[in-house]
C-alpha cells in the first residue's frame, strides 16, 4: 500500500493473469441515514454524464473509443460503513498491440471525478430530474421481485437503525429533499473528506500508475477509525410478520444474530458452522429440507459478516410454512447439540479452501479481498494463515459459536394463488 | 490431440475425439488457480418429440423432461453427487436449457478425482420409481417460483407469441402439470437416445496439463461399454410467419410495468464460421442501433422510456433464433412503438453511419477481449458455440473482417413487420 497523500491509498495489485487491467475508486464514509440516498444518486449521476462529456452519447462514445473500456459506479454498505465505488476495466494494450490505453482511461476517470456535469453549484437539471426519477423507480420496483422485496421485510423488521433497514442505495423518502445543489454538496463531501481507496490490478508498474494518477489533486483528509461492525445493543425481543400476495410461492425469511464478524474470533467456527448449516449443497438445510423432505427447490443461508446477521431463505407451499420453520430450527439446534460428523467438518473446510484459492482468478474479487482487509486494519493475511485458523477449528469451536446464534425475525410472504 | 494456436491472445486448444465420439476440449490456463469443467449433452427442453433409439416412429414426451433427468442424474447409488464432489473440495452445479443440459463442476486440487465423478455421475444414471417421484414436488417449486418472476413471464410471453407452436414456448422445467406424468421409463429412453458419448462434450479449462487430462479421461472411458451411436432424429412442427401473434400483455403485481419486442428469425440453420459470423454481424446491428452511443438510445433516456433495465439480445440456438429488446418502462406502449419504429426504418438511422459502425467494432474487440479474463465465460461460449473448426477465440477475426455493407444487408433482411411483435406485463389493478 502506498500512501499517497493522508487518508487516500494505492493499492497495486500486479498479476499477468488477466488480459485487463483493472482500476477501482473506493470513496468511504461513515453509514448514515441522510447521506445514503445522495450518495446514491450521486453515484448514478457520475455514471452518466460529465462536464466535457455531457450527454451520454458522448460519455459511451468515448469509452467504445477506448476499447470498450468498462466503467460503472456503484454504491454497497459494509456494517458502519458506506462506499461508493467508480470501476473500470480496459484492455491490456500488449493484447491489442497499442500505447497509452492506460493513460487515457485514467484522464477519463480523471474527468469524471473531477469535473461532473455541475454549473454555478448545482448539476445540470435535466439529467438531475431523469435520475431522481430513474432512482424512484428503482425503489418502486423492489416490490416487483419478490425475493428482494421479502428480504427488504426481512432487514426492516430485523434491523433496529434506519440505515441499516433502508437498501444500501436509500430509500424513497429521501428523495423531495435532494436539490441539485445540495447533491453538490454531498459530491464535494465525497470528494475532499471520504476516505480514498485506489485499487489497480494487472500487468502495470508502480510508476505507471503513478504517472497517470499525476493530474488528480485530492486533499489530504482525516482518517475514519471506527469499527465497521455493526452490532445492535438493544436486545429487540422476536418479531415476526406476515404478508399475501397474488403470488404461487410462499416465501419464508428469517433474521438470527451471530457474533461472525469478518476475521473476528468467531469468523472461521462461522464459516464452518454456515457451511455445514445452509451455505452449501451438502448443507443440513439444502439436504433434509430439499433432498430429503422435497420440501423447497430454494433453501439458503448466508452471513453478512459486517452487521453479523444468518440470513434464511426458503421457497415453499404456503401449508408447510410452520413444518419447513420447525425443520430449520431443529438443524440448528442439532449444530448447537453436536450433531454432525468429523466427515462433514472436513468437506466443509475442503470446500471453502477451494474459494479461498479461487480468490486469485478475478480482479473484482481481487480487489474485494483487499479492500475487506483494509477495513478491519490488516494489511495483509497470507492463504497459508487463512488455511491455519481454518484448519484450527474444532467441533467444540462450532458448537459453542451456533450456541451463540439466536432467531430475531421473521417474514413471511404468503404466496395465495394455490 | 490436435492442437490450435491463437498466437496474439496467448491461448492454446487442445481438441480430440474419443473413439467413443466424446468431443474434449482443453484450454490451459496455468496462471489461474481453478479448474472449471463441463460436461454438456446437445439435448435440451425443445427436444421433447424425436425417434427413440431402436424405434421407427416419431414419439413426443412430456415438457420438462431434459430437466428432470438433469435433477434426477445428481442422484448416485453413493447418495447426492454434490456431497461426493465437496469431500473433494470441488463444487458442482448444472442447468438446463432450451438446447442443451450441462454439468459444471470447479475445483483446485484433485483433478483426476473430479474428472471421475464428473463422468461417472453423468454417464451412471441410477433412478427409482420412488425418487422419482419425490422430484416432482421439488421442480413444482422451482417452477412456481419462476411463475412468480414478471422477468420470466415477460421473456417467456414473448417467446409464446414467436412460436406458438414450437415446444420452445415451454419453459426449460415443465409445467407443473407436465411433469406429472414422468417416470423412470421415459426418463431412460432420453437417456439412452440422448447421452451417447458422441452427443456429448467435455470442456476443461484452467490450471491443468493437457495430457495429464486427457490421460484421466480416457482411463475413465476407456473400460466403459457403451450401446452403438445412433443418429438422433428430432421432429419440430412447422410454424407459418401467419402464426406469430402480434401483440399480448398479462398482469401481474408490479409497480413498474414491462415490455420486449421481439423479432423472429429464419437464420438457425447456420453452422460453423458462418454462424459465428452471423451472430457477430446482428451484435453489432443491435449495437448499431439501440446501444447506448446511439441517438436512440439517446432519446428513449430523455423521454422516460427506459431506465438501466432496458437491453437487447439476439438468441441462436439449434432450431429458432430471434431478436429481443426492451426492459421496464413506464410506457410500454410508447417503448415499444420507438422500437418498432427503428427496426422498421434502420436502414435511415442516423445510428448507421460507417463512423458509429467503425467505434462499435472497436468496442466490441475490447469487450471480447475482456471476456476473456473468465474462465467460466470462455467454458460456455464452447457451450453456446459447439463447432468443430471454430471457437471463441476466433470472434476477434472475424469481427475485424465484417463490413459495413453486410451489417446493412442483414438488417434489410431480417427486421420485418411480419415477424416482430409485442409482450407487455403490466401492473395488476388491485
Amino acid at each position: 500500500m502506498l500512501k499517497i497523500r493522508e487518508g487516500i491509498h494505492l493499492h497495486i495489485l500486479p498479476t499477468k493473469k488477466f488480459k485487463t487491467i483493472s482500476i477501482q475508486f473506493r470513496f468511504k464514509t461513515l453509514l448514515q441515514e441522510k447521506k445514503v440516498t445522495k450518495r446514491a444518486l450521486l453515484a448514478n449521476i457520475m455514471d452518466i454524464n460529465s462536464k466535457l462529456y455531457p450527454t451520454q452519447n458522448d460519455f459511451r462514445r468515448r469509452l467504445s473509443e477506448l476499447y470498450g473500456a468498462n466503467f460503472f459506479t456503484d454504491v454497497a454498505r459494509y456494517g458502519n460503513y458506506h462506499v461508493l465505488s467508480l470501476n473500470m476495466e480496459c484492455v491490456d494494450e500488449k493484447v491489442i498491440n497499442e500505447t497509452g490505453i492506460v493513460d487515457e482511461v485514467m484522464k477519463f476517470l480523471y474527468q469524471v471525478i473531477s469535473f461532473p456535469n455541475v454549473f454555478n453549484g448545482h448539476f445540470q437539471e435535466a439529467t438531475f430530474i431523469r435520475e431522481v426519477d430513474k432512482l424512484r423507480d428503482e425503489f418502486a420496483s423492489r416490490y416487483d421481485d419478490k425475493t428482494v422485496y421479502a428480504e427488504d421485510k426481512l432487514n426492516n423488521l430485523y434491523f433496529d437503525t434506519r440505515e441499516q433497514q433502508m437498501t444500501s442505495y436509500g430509500q424513497e423518502s429521501d428523495l423531495k429533499d435532494i436539490t441539485s445543489t445540495n447533491l453538490f454538496d454531498t459530491y464535494l463531501e465525497m470528494l475532499n473528506e471520504d476516505q480514498l481507496d485506489i485499487y489497480v490490478v494487472g500487468n502495470i508498474t508502480e510508476s505507471t500508475v503513478l504517472r497517470t494518477l499525476h493530474p488528480f489533486d485530492f486533499k489530504s483528509r482525516a482518517l475514519i477509525d471506527e469499527n465497521p461492525f455493526y452490532e445492535d445493543h438493544k436486545n429487540k425481543p422476536f418479531v415476526k410478520k406476515i404478508e399475501t400476495q397474488e403470488i404461487n410461492q410462499t416465501l419464508l425469511t428469517m433474521g438470527l444474530k451471530t457474533p461472525i464478524y469478518y476475521h473476528n474470533k468467531y469468523y472461521y467456527a462461522g464459516l464452518i458452522f454456515n457451511g455445514l448449516f445452509g451455505a452449501m449443497p451438502h448443507s443440513k438445510l439444502f439436504q433434509i429440507v430439499r433432498e430429503k423432505e422435497n420440501l423447497a427447490y430454494s433453501i439458503s443461508s448466508e452471513v453478512d459478516v459486517y452487521r453479523g446477521l444468518l440470513f434464511i431463505y426458503a421457497g415453499i407451499e404456503s401449508e408447510e410454512v410452520a413444518n419447513v420453520q420447525s425443520i430449520i430450527l431443529n438443524q440448528l439446534e442439532e449444530i448447537k447439540n453436536g450433531v454432525f460428523s468429523e466427515k462433514e467438518v472436513e468437506q466443509t473446510k475442503e470446500v471453502i479452501k477451494n474459494e479461498l484459492f479461487q480468490i486469485d482468478d478475478t480482479p473484482y474479487s481481487m480487489v474485494e479481498r483487499a479492500f475487506s482487509l483494509e477495513l478491519i486494519g490488516r494489511e495483509h493475511l497470507s492463504l497459508n494463515e487463512w488455511m491455519e485458523k481454518l484448519d484450527s477449528v474444532s467441533r467444540k469451536d462450532i458448537i459453542d459459536l451456533a450456541g451463540l446464534i439466536d432467531l430475531k425475525a421473521t417474514y413471511i410472504l404468503i404466496g395465495e394463488n394455490n | 490431440m490436435d492442437m490450435k494456436v491463437y498466437k496474439h491472445l496467448e491461448e492454446n486448444i487442445y481438441t480430440e475425439k474419443l473413439e467413443n465420439g466424446l468431443q474434449v476440449k482443453l484450454i490451459p490456463k496455468k496462471e489461474y488457480k481453478k479448474i472449471y469443467a463441463v460436461l454438456f449433452v446437445d439435448f435440451g427442453s425443445v427436444d421433447q418429440m424425436f425417434m427413440p433409439r431402436g424405434e421407427s416412429e416419431y414419439k413426443s414426451f412430456p415438457y420438462g423432461i431434459a430437466h428432470f433427468l438433469e435433477h434426477k442424474l445428481f442422484e448416485t447409488e453413493d447418495g447426492d453427487v454434490s456431497n461426493i464432489f465437496s469431500s473433494q473440495g470441488a463444487s458442482v452445479n448444472a442447468y438446463t436449457s432450451n438446447t442443451k443440459t450441462a454439468y459444471m463442476c470447479s475445483f483446485t486440487s484433485k483433478l483426476q478425482q473430479n474428472i471421475d465423478v464428473l463422468l461417472n455421475f453423468v454417464q451412471t444414471p441410477h433412478f427409482t420409481h420412488h425418487s422419482v417421484e419425490d422430484e416432482k414436488s421439488i421442480i413444482t417449486q422451482e417452477i412456481q417460483m419462476y411463475k412468480d418472476d414478471p422477468d420470466w413471464n415477460l421473456s417467456l410471453g414473448l417467446i409464446e407469441n414467436l412460436y406458438p407452436k414450437h415446444p420452445l414456448r415451454i419453459d426449460v422445467a415443465g409445467t407443473v402439470e407436465s411433469i406429472q406424468s414422468i417416470d423412470v421409463e421415459m426418463l431412460m429412453t432420453n437417456y439412452d437416445t440422448f447421452y451417447h458419448p458422441s452427443n456429448v462434450q467435455l470442456i476443461l479449462i484452467g490450471n491443468l496439463n493437457p495430457n495429464e487430462a486427457i490421460k484421466y479421461i480416457k482411463e475413465n472411458q476407456e473400460p466403459k461399454i457403451f450401446l452403438p451411436p445412433v443418429v438422433i432424429d428430432r421432429s419440430f412442427p412447422d410454424e407459418a410467419e401467419t402464426d406469430i401473434l402480434k401483440y399480448r400483455e398479462t398482469r401481474f403485481p408490479v409497480n413498474i410495468p414491462k415490455v420486449l419486442v421481439g423479432v423472429k428469425g429464419d437464420k438457425y440453420n447456420l453452422e460453423e464460421k458462418a454462424a459465428l459470423r452471423h451472430i457477430i454481424k446482428m451484435e453489432i446491428l443491435l449495437d448499431l442501433l439501440f446501444g447506448d452511443t446511439s441517438s436512440t438510445y439517446l432519446s428513449l433516456y430523455n423521454d422516460e422510456l427506459i431506465d438501466d433495465s432496458f437491453s437487447f439480445d439476439y438468441i441462436f440456438e439449434r432450431s429458432f433464433d430471434y431478436v429481443s429488446i426492451g426492459g421496464d418502462s413506464k410506457f410500454p406502449e410508447k417503448l415499444a412503438s420507438s422500437i418498432k419504429h427503428v427496426l422498421l426504418n434502420d436502414q435511415r438511422s442516423q445510428d448507421m453511419t460507417i463512423e458509429h459502425f467503425s467505434l462499435i467494432k472497436k468496442k466490441l474487440t475490447g469487450q471480447y477481449i475482456q471476456e476473456l479474463n473468465s474462465l467460466e465465460a470462455i467454458a460456455h461460449q464452447f457451450v453456446e458455440l459447439p463447432f468443430e473448426e471454430i471457437t471463441i477465440f476466433d470472434s476477434l477475426s472475424l469481427l475485424e473482417s465484417i463490413t459495413f455493407e453486410e451489417v446493412k444487408n442483414i438488417a434489410r433482411d431480417y427486421f420485418r413487420e411480419e415477424v416482430i411483435s409485442v409482450f407487455s406485463v403490466k401492473p395488476r389493478k388491485s
